[in-house]
């Protein structure tokens, strides 16, 4: 899995692609807590995000919960396969998704 | 990550632990009747043995009702426990015991009001007062005798299978015990037996009840009952432990019968055989009760190569143990007969016995076979065939024209079962050429490389591979992203939460994936605690299922996930939409 970040003023870019599963999320987890200080604007970008497991799902959670606080979370460009998995967990409910580039 | 040696290695480890207590519990319901009929025969004498011979089809039928009813009841809260539900569990039990209770009530309030007609029915004019005598208070020791089939089975399903054996031990030992006193000491000759026999299942009665509800275990007082009672269910599902009982009660019903009216002083003989008979079950039904289990296990995924490991190591096993018995019988059979108070040369009936127990051994495999397999029909013909209706058949023949050689039918019968089968299945593959060997197993699923094994260390990371890995499966059989996904994602999610919940940190997984009828399946395999996740995904419990988030994201993406737990071996089914 591969993280990229982009920070401008309060706004966070992250894109992640390749597989977010048990191996790969403790360490989006902790970029996410080290980087969301003073963090309103929160983007997830998932254009080449290939995989998605219950353990990334704890993390988006974490970090949705986390965002209700201090601002906004959105994730964006979910492909076929992952917002499937969003939509049988009940989490395209709680995430606010958004699929086009923006 | 080669799947015979995964399979090899399954098989041998899983396999050689439950023989051994497999076949203790067999022998700890059996030796009871081998042992009495010796020290009635050698104390009592042959008038002893054959009156013991006669009247064991009573016995018999307590049997047949406490099996129908307990093995019923054991496997339905086996069910309930698989879901989770330890109340339901407890409630199925409590109905199993007030429906034995019944039943067994009935049933010896039938016999006992019509105690003379049927022991003139059993023994014909070979009927005495000291046989009558004998049979009232065996009558009366069938209602213990059936209440204790529950304890039994609910020990074993507990998992204190040493418990339920030892406990059927102490009653073959307390019942030798009385034996002795009884009629050895106090003279009193074959009733003497009868009381020994109705004080020992007594005995055991309280003692199973007493360990099963008050000392520790799931099963605990005070009795619930189910609501619905679900008899039927009970009934349906306990019918081919119970068939078992009822084939060999109607065997020595009928076989006692021929005898009787034929060659009449074949009884004592007849009464011997039973006894050795009933002793060899050990490894007769040991052999093939071990395996039936996994083989229904492989049946399910489809894994021909581990039904033949299973297969060929029954076989092996079973007339290895049969083969050094049958041995063992010849060598000493001045002493065996003996042991029994015969006088007369028993080497010709136990030269027939020895022989048809390798054949028996063979079919009762096959017929093991059958059940794991679901063809229930099938099995049951094996069991009717060699047991009453072919025995039956060839006494009838051999009493009439040769009464010398009647033991013959021993041997026959089951030689004639084996022909019947064997010509069964080479009559259907002719039919269907698809179908392999006698197994008529269908090897296209090997043939056409559809399927993929390998092992999976208990590592988060060995676990996130083994997704990956399944991905060059998905992509072969041309499967959708979507597909895929479910696919990988059922591994990761299955694996992650049996690491935790059942292999504490250590182990392995074996899986399997196949395609087959335009259907894919995959099979996780994993040696731990029993843990069935499926129904607690669902929970209301917020954290329990928040900790099985995986899970319920599985269930909801595939066509079928299916749970079994078989020998402390817990496998996964999941077949993708």
């Amino acid at each position: 899995m591969d993280i990229k970040m982009e920070s401008v003023e309060a706004a966070l870019l992250v894109t992640v692609s390749g597989r977010l599963d048990t191996t790969t999320a403790p360490q989006l987890e902790q970029e996410l807590n080290a980087s969301l200080d003073d963090v309103t604007e929160l983007v997830l970008d998932f254009t080449e995000l290939e995989y998605l497991s219950s353990a990334g799902l704890r993390v988006l959670l974490g970090a949705q919960k986390r965002m209700n606080q201090q601002g906004s979370m959105v994730v964006r460009n979910v492909n076929q396969v992952i917002m499937e998995v969003f939509d049988i967990t009940g989490f395209s409910g709680i995430l606010t998704i958004v699929n086009h580039e923006g | 990550m080669s799947t015979m040696k995964a399979d090899e290695h399954f098989l041998t480890s899983t396999y050689n632990r439950y023989l051994m207590p497999t076949m203790a519990g067999i022998l700890g319901g059996t030796v009871m009747v081998t042992i009495d009929s010796m020290l009635v025969g050698s104390i009592v004498g042959e008038t002893g043995l054959m009156t013991v011979n006669l009247f064991l089809p009573v016995q018999l039928v307590f049997s047949v009702l406490g099996s129908l009813v307990a093995s019923g009841g054991a496997v339905l809260s086996g069910q309930e426990r698989g879901r989770n539900n330890a109340e339901r569990s407890r409630q199925i039990m409590g109905t199993s015991i007030q429906l034995t209770l019944v039943l067994a009530t009935l049933s010896v309030s039938a016999c006992l009001i019509f105690l003379r007609p049927l022991t003139r029915l059993l023994a014909g004019s070979a009927w005495s007062a000291d046989m009558i005598k004998y049979a009232r208070v065996l009558i009366l020791s069938g209602l213990p005798k059936t209440l204790l089939y529950v304890p039994v089975y609910y020990l074993r399903l507990d998992g204190r299978n040493s418990l339920s054996a030892g406990l059927l031990l102490c009653m073959a030992g307390l019942n030798i015990a009385l034996d002795l006193i009884f009629m050895q000491v106090m003279g009193m000759g074959i009733l003497g037996s009868a009381i020994a026999c109705a004080v020992s299942m007594l005995t055991a009665c309280l003692l199973g009840y007493y360990l099963l509800l008050f000392r520790g275990g799931s099963f605990v007082w005070p009795l619930a009952a189910s609501r619905p009672p679900r008899i039927m269910e009970t009934l349906k599902t306990g019918s081919p432990a119970a068939l078992d009982n009822l084939t060999f009660a109607f065997r020595i019903l009928v076989i006692n019968a021929l005898l009787l009216r034929q060659a009449g002083h074949y009884i004592v003989y007849f009464a011997v055989i039973t006894a050795v008979s009933e002793f060899a079950l050990f490894f007769i039904n040991g052999v093939p009760q071990t395996a039936q289990p996994i083989l229904s296990v492989y049946g399910v995924e489809k894994g021909n190569a581990g039904i033949r490991l299973l297969m060929k190591r029954q076989i092996v096993t079973g007339l290895a143990i049969g083969g050094v018995f049958s041995l063992v019988l010849l060598v000493f059979h001045r002493e065996v007969t003996a042991l029994f108070g015969v006088r007369q040369d028993m080497l010709f009936p136990f030269l027939c016995l020895a022989s048809s127990l390798l054949i028996a051994q063979i079919n009762n495999i096959m017929s093991g076979y059958y059940t794991a397999m679901n063809r229930i029909g099938e099995a049951n013909l094996i069991t009717a065939l060699r047991i009453l209706f072919l025995p039956a058949l060839f006494v009838v023949f051999l009493a009439a024209f040769r009464p010398e050689s009647v033991w013959l039918f021993l041997p026959l019968s089951e030689l004639l079962t084996l022909l019947i089968w064997l010509g069964a299945a080479l009559a259907k593959t002719v039919k269907r050429p698809g179908l392999s060997g006698v197994l008529l197993l269908d090897d296209a699923l090997e043939k056409s490389g559809n399927a993929i094994d390998f092992t999976v260390l208990n590592d988060p990371e060995e676990i996130c591979l083994a997704s990956e890995r399944i991905t060059e499966f998905c992509e072969k059989n041309n499967l959708t992203p979507k597909q895929t996904m479910r696919f990988s994602l059922a591994i990761e999610e299955i694996m992650t939460v049996m690491a935790e919940k059942s292999l504490d940190g250590r182990g392995s997984f074996d899986v399997r994936a196949f395609a087959s009828e335009g259907k894919i399946t995959l099979r996780i395999r994993c040696a731990g605690r029993q843990y069935n996740p499926i129904p607690l995904s669902s929970s209301d419990q917020d954290e329990e299922a928040e900790s099985l988030l995986g899970i319920k994201m599985i269930t909801g993406m595939v066509k079928q996930m299916l749970y079994i737990s078989t020998f402390g071996v817990n496998s996964f089914f999941v077949q993708i939409q």
